[in-house]
C-alpha cells in the first residue's frame, strides 16, 4: 500500500473515530491527509472498489445551493477492521523506510 | 502560457456567439408557417449541443438555463402532435424562454473575457474526463467542477494547480476505473 493511500485510509479512520456518519469530499480528503489537491481520486476510486469506501452525492438542489453538489465519501463501517488490518499491515512494512527518510509524507505524524 | 490565456475566453466566447446566432434561428423559424418538425428537431439538437458547450465553460450559465427550458417545449412543438391551444402556449413559452436567453447573453461575454485563469482549469479539468471510461465521465465531471468551484476564492495558481494534477492523475484514474469494468466481467467467464 502506497503512503498516499495509507494517508488517505488513515484521514477517514480519524473522521470515523469521531463520527460514524461523517462524510468527506475530496478537497476535505486532501486536507486532512495533507495530500495536494487533485491526487486523490485515483486513490479514492480504488478504495471504492474495494468495497472499502463508499460514495454518494450530496443531497442539494444546485439552483437553490448556487453551488454544484458535491460527491462526499465515507468508510464502509463493515470494513473498518479490514482497513486497520491492512493499515497495521503497511505501516510495518513501511517503517523501516520512514526511518530512513523522516520527512516522507505521513513519517513525520 | 500567455497565449492560452488569450485564446480559451475567445473560446468561450465564441460558444456563447454561436448559440446566440442558432437561438435567433429557432425564434425566426419557430414563427414561420408551416412548421417544417424536421428542421425544429434537427435545430433542437444543435441547440442542446451548443448549450452543452456553453455550460462546460460556465456551469451556472443563466441563458443556457433558459435555452433548456425553450428546447423542452421545442422537442414537444417538434415531436409531439399538440393542440392548437397548447401549441399556441408552446411557442408563446418557447420565445418567452429563447428571448430571456437572449437578453441574459451579454453577461455572460463579459464574464467569458474577464475570469480567464478559471477557464484555463475549467479547459484543463475538462482534458482529464475526456480520458475516463465513457461511463464514468459525467460522474467525474461534475465532482471535479464541484472541487474547483470550492477553489473559487483560491488564487488563480491554485486553481490551475488543481487543473494539472487532475490532469497528471487522469491516467491513473482510467487505470484504476477501467479494471473496475473489466473484473466483473471476466468473474462472469469463469
Amino acid at each position: 500500500m502506497t503512503l498516499p493511500t495509507q494517508l488517505v485510509l488513515q484521514a477517514f479512520l480519524d473522521a470515523f473515530a469521531d463520527d460514524p456518519q461523517r462524510q468527506l469530499y475530496g478537497l476535505e480528503v486532501c486536507a486532512l491527509a495533507g495530500l495536494p489537491t487533485g491526487t486523490i481520486h485515483p486513490i479514492l476510486a480504488r478504495l471504492e472498489r474495494l468495497g472499502w469506501l463508499h460514495s454518494e452525492w450530496e443531497q442539494v438542489d444546485p439552483k437553490q445551493e448556487g453551488r454544484p453538489r458535491r460527491r462526499y465519501y465515507r468508510l464502509d463501517p463493515n470494513s473498518v477492521a479490514a482497513v486497520r488490518a491492512a493499515m497495521a499491515r503497511a505501516q510495518a512494512s513501511t517503517a523501516g523506510l520512514r526511518q530512513l527518510r523522516p520527512g516522507l509524507a505521513g513519517g513525520g505524524r | 502560457m500567455t497565449s492560452i490565456l488569450a485564446v480559451v475566453p475567445c473560446l468561450a466566447q465564441r460558444d456563447l456567439e454561436r448559440m446566440a446566432e442558432k437561438v435567433r434561428e429557432v425564434r425566426n423559424r419557430v414563427n414561420m408557417t408551416p412548421l417544417d418538425r424536421a428542421t425544429l428537431r434537427d435545430m433542437a439538437w444543435q441547440l442542446a449541443t451548443l448549450a452543452s458547450r456553453v455550460r462546460s465553460w460556465d456551469y451556472f450559465s443563466t441563458p443556457v438555463t433558459y435555452v433548456s427550458v425553450a428546447l423542452a417545449h421545442l422537442n414537444v412543438i417538434a415531436d409531439e402532435q399538440p393542440s392548437p391551444t397548447q401549441m399556441a402556449l408552446h411557442i408563446a413559452e418557447l420565445d418567452h424562454a429563447l428571448e430571456t436567453a437572449l437578453n441574459e447573453l451579454p453577461r455572460s461575454w463579459s464574464s467569458a473575457t474577464t475570469t480567464d485563469g478559471a477557464r484555463v482549469a475549467v479547459l484543463m479539468m475538462q482534458c482529464s474526463v475526456r480520458v475516463l471510461p465513457v461511463g464514468e465521465r459525467a460522474r467525474y465531471r461534475d465532482e471535479f467542477a464541484a472541487e474547483l468551484y470550492e477553489l473559487r476564492e483560491a488564487p488563480r495558481r491554485m486553481q490551475l494547480a488543481f487543473a494539472v494534477r487532475l490532469l497528471i492523475h487522469s491516467m491513473g484514474l482510467r487505470r484504476v476505473l477501467r479494471q473496475a469494468q473489466v473484473a466483473p466481467i471476466r468473474q462472469r467467464g469463469r
